[in-house]
This record gives C-alpha cells, sequence and structure tokens, in this order.
C-alpha cells in the first residue's frame, strides 16, 4: 500500500492533559480527507505533529517515509488557523519569500491568483482586509506543489462567498498526486469535496472512511453522521 | 538556506534600527554644530548660559544615544527573535524546509551584523562630532599611544589587540545566544512569555555579576601570588585574564546554542 501520512500509537500530552491518545493513522496520496471532529479532540495537535511544530510524547510519525523534518516541511505545504504574515512585507515579497524556500512553489500561479482577487503585489500586508489576508495565506499554500497539503480550519469565520472561493481554490489547485487534509467545523461546506473522512474524539480515531462507503453503510450524510456520532 | 533566512531577517532588523542609527547621528551632528557657536570672551551672560545648557543637553544626548544604540540594537535582535520564531510569524518560519540550527546561526549572523553596524554608527557619530581639528588631534593621540606600546613591546600588543577583539566579538556572540535561550525558555509558558524571558534574563545576569565578583574579591584576597605575579609580569596576567574572560564566553555561547536548539526542536509552544 502506497503510505503518505502513517502515524503510529502517536501520543501527545500537554503538562497532565492527553490531547492525543495512541492515535494510529494511514493516508494514502490523491485523496481530499477530512479531518473532522468537536473543539478539543486533537485535530490541530495532530496537524502540528504532522507539520514538526510540536513532537510527539510518545509514537511516531511518518511522512513519506521519514520522521517530521525539515525534508518533510518541504513536501507539506500547511496553511495554519491563525494569520502568520509579517505585517512589513508585501504580497510581491511574500511570493519572493516562498519562492526562495520551497523549490516546488509556482510563482506565476500564485500571482495569477493575486490578481484575480484584484490585490496589487505592491500592497503591504499590513493593509490588507482580514478575508484577503486569509486568502493570500491560502493561495500561498495552494501554490505549492506539495505532497500532502494540510489546512487547518481554512473555511471558520468567513462569508459563505469566500467559503466557496476557499474550497474552489483547494479544489482547482492542489498537485493531483498529492493529498489534502483539510480540519473543519462546516462538514457541509465541504462534504462534496471529500474522497475521505476522519472523525477524531478524545485524541483518538474514532472512524475513517471513504464518503461513499459512509454513505452507503449509514444511509446519511457525513454531516448527519458527525451530528450523531458527537451528539451530547 | 542560511543566507536565505538572513536575507528575511535583515529588513526587519533594519527598519526598526535604522532610525535609531540616524537620531544618533542627527544629535552627533546637532552638537558639531553647537559647537560652531563656541563662546568668545565678551559673551554675554544670558548667551553664555544658554550656550552652555545646550552644549551639556546634547553631550548627555549624544551619551544616552550611545548607549540607547548599544543595547537596543541587541533587545531588537532579541525581539525579533522571538517574533519570527515564537509568535504567529513561527507558524511560516517554523515550516520553512530549514532545521532548528540553521535557524538560531542565521538570527546569530544578522543579529553580528547589526551589532556590527552599531559599533560602526557610534564610531562614525564619533567622527561626525569631533570633526575639524579635534578630530585630526584625537587620531593622532591614538597613533602615538599605540606607536609607543607597539616600540616597547610589539608582541605584547598585537597579543591584546587580538585578545580584546576576539573577546568583543564572543562578548556579543554569548550575549546574543544567551538572549535567544532566555526567549526560548520564555516562550515555554502559556501566559506572558516575554515577562518569563525578561525575568530569566536577569536572574543569569545576576548569577553571573555574583560569579564574576566572587572570583574578583577572590584574586584579591588571595594573598601575595596573585599581586607579585601582577607585578612581575602584567602582560602573561591580563593574557589569562583575556583567555579566561574569552572561555567563560565560550562556555556561554555553547550552551546557549544547544539549550535554544533543544527548545527550538523539542519544546516549541505555538500559542
Amino acid at each position: 500500500m502506497n503510505e503518505l501520512l502513517r502515524c503510529e500509537g502517536l501520543t501527545k500530552r500537554y503538562g497532565g492533559v492527553l490531547a492525543l491518545n495512541n492515535l494510529n493513522l494511514i493516508i494514502e496520496p490523491g485523496k481530499i480527507i477530512g479531518l473532522l471532529g468537536p473543539n478539543g479532540a486533537g485535530k490541530t495537535t495532530l496537524i502540528k505533529l504532522i507539520c514538526g511544530i510540536l513532537m510527539p510524547s510518545s509514537g511516531r510519525i511518518l511522512i513519506d517515509g521519514n520522521i517530521p523534518s525539515a525534508e518533510t516541511k518541504s513536501i507539506v505545504s500547511y496553511l495554519p488557523d491563525v494569520n502568520y504574515l509579517n505585517r512589513w512585507m508585501t504580497v510581491e515579497q511574500i511570493i519572493n519569500m516562498f519562492s526562495d524556500f520551497y523549490s516546488d512553489f509556482r510563482p506565476q500561479l500564485a500571482y495569477s491568483m493575486i490578481q484575480n482577487l484584484g490585490i496589487n503585489k505592491t500592497s503591504r500586508l499590513s493593509v490588507l482586509s482580514k478575508g484577503n489576508k486569509e486568502k493570500v495565506c491560502l493561495i500561498l499554500t495552494m501554490s505549492r506543489g506539495a505532497k500532502l497539503y494540510v489546512l487547518d480550519e481554512p473555511i471558520a469565520g468567513v462569508d459563505p462567498a469566500t467559503r466557496d472561493y476557499i474550497i474552489s481554490t483547494i479544489i482547482n489547485n492542489y498537485n493531483k498526486e498529492a493529498s489534502v487534509l483539510i480540519s473543519t467545523h462546516l462538514i457541509a461546506d465541504i462534504e462534496s469535496v471529500l474522497d475521505e473522512v476522519i472523525f477524531i474524539k478524545n485524541g483518538t480515531v474514532v472512524l475513517h472512511n471513504t464518503v461513499d462507503g459512509l454513505r452507503e453503510q449509514h444511509g446519511m450524510s457525513v454531516d448527519e453522521l458527525f451530528r450523531e456520532v458527537f451528539k451530547w | 538556506m542560511v543566507r536565505k533566512l538572513i536575507k528575511y531577517d535583515f529588513i526587519p532588523l533594519l527598519r526598526l534600527l535604522l532610525p535609531a542609527y540616524l537620531v544618533l547621528f542627527g544629535v552627533a551632528l546637532i552638537n558639531r554644530l553647537i559647537q560652531l557657536f563656541e563662546l568668545v570672551e565678551d559673551s554675554s551672560d544670558s548667551f553664555s548660559m544658554i550656550y552652555e545648557m545646550l552644549f551639556s543637553s546634547s553631550i548627555v544626548l549624544y551619551c544616552l544615544g550611545i548607549a540607547v544604540c548599544t543595547v537596543m540594537t541587541l533587545i531588537v535582535c532579541a525581539i525579533r527573535f522571538y517574533q519570527a520564531l515564537y509568535s504567529n510569524e513561527g507558524y511560516l518560519n517554523n515550516t520553512l524546509p530549514v532545521t532548528p540550527s540553521q535557524h538560531i546561526f542565521a538570527k546569530l549572523l544578522s543579529s553580528l551584523i547589526f551589532c556590527a553596524f552599531s559599533i560602526v554608527t557610534i564610531f562614525l557619530s564619533f567622527v561626525v562630532l569631533t570633526f575639524g581639528e579635534l578630530n585630526i588631534e584625537i587620531f593622532k593621540a591614538i597613533g602615538y599611544l599605540l606607536n609607543r606600546a607597539i616600540v616597547a613591546d610589539a608582541a605584547n600588543t598585537f597579543m591584546f589587540i587580538i585578545e580584546i577583539t576576539i573577546t568583543i566579538i564572543f562578548g556579543y556572540i554569548s550575549m546574543l545566544l544567551l538572549l535567544f535561550t532566555c526567549v526560548s525558555i520564555g516562550q515555554l509558558a502559556n501566559k506572558r512569555k516575554i515577562l518569563l524571558s525578561v525575568g530569566v534574563f536577569f536572574g543569569i545576569y545576576t548569577i553571573g555579576q555574583f560569579a564574576a565578583t566572587a572570583l574578583f574579591i577572590g584574586l584579591a584576597i588571595s594573598g601575595y601570588a596573585v599581586h607579585e605575579w601582577i607585578e612581575n609580569n602584567p602582560a602573561q596576567f591580563f593574557h589569562c585574564f583575556f583567555v579566561l574572560l574569552f572561555t567563560a564566553e565560550i562556555i556561554v555561547s555553547f550552551t546557549g546554542y544547544f539549550l535554544s536548539k533543544y527548545l527550538l526542536t523539542k519544546k516549541l509552544n505555538l500559542a
């Protein structure tokens, strides 16, 4: 089996709090996967571990056969749920920065998407609206020809039109041989584009299946199943 | 990769520090202009008072400017280290395909470049301040003293110049790595990260000062041997002093580097 991501007995503790508990997971290439779970389920912790900005307390994580390192960071394209842009930079400078550091970055694609949004490339990032900053972050992430895209809450807190823009940007621009891992609560908005879903609860994977398989097995949409699994 | 990291560190550091360097130049220039209106013997009392007040104010400002320029460079370098790696910017910088060592080296090198800039700025501002005959006299005096030292004992003079230069360079390296370590320890806290960093820095600095004071008191009360050593062979004593200082700086630098690297690799705590 061709594995892009493998988590084995992955555990992460923050002091006395268990964020991930013996999590096991395998992701294959060429899939769009929804990472779904309630607040505090461990989604962001798992994403941070994949991106190499957290170390597991125990267990291991392999990305394309390697533990998280500078090497894996060159094949993982990450969109965090915070605005990480340097305020003093212009749009052009941040694109140049991505071109400098990532050999898989496609600057022409980034410029064309920036132009389509009507954003001036000489604009400082500090003067862009919150929505445009989020779009620039997404464009930077999706302009990479990465093997794994990891998007943490990309459609949270944006209006429906922007949500559609974000989803279409993801679908139209990702490397087709890669996988896209999308963490979100807004399942109904992305259900139609997902190939697989992972339900995560109390730091453990409680369900991992294809969307079609789930619909067939449970006779309901992923959104309905989510409400069923995670109901209080 | 280190070169690329330095490139993207350089601009924010320049944006933050250039105004401070320009202000120092400005104060030196104002002081030099005030000197052009130097008092003549028959100046009135009120003019004399105003002149003295302006002159002494600008000299005080200049001295403050030098202190601010030196300290601010170090503080800004520490702030940039925090911002780039432990604030929201850390989500970008820590997911770049570079190792924590490369991050630390890049930050260290770009900070050292700006420390060198601050020294050059202070020197050039001094040239501006003393521009004219005074300038020539000062450099003549320095040249004369250096020449006398070389004639008296060339080997030791050159050794001292090398030792002082190395001590200053490693002094900056150890201070920057100590600051990076304190910032890295501070980010472990979930709240008030900067406050913890400052607290850790002053804690370590105070311990260092106590250790140095204890060492010097120990030397002073060690009896006749040290006094005899200084009297009979002062050059050898001071060479040993610089070697000791240099060794302490190397130890602080290595400890700071490995601790920062460990915290950046294993204990990154992005909010």
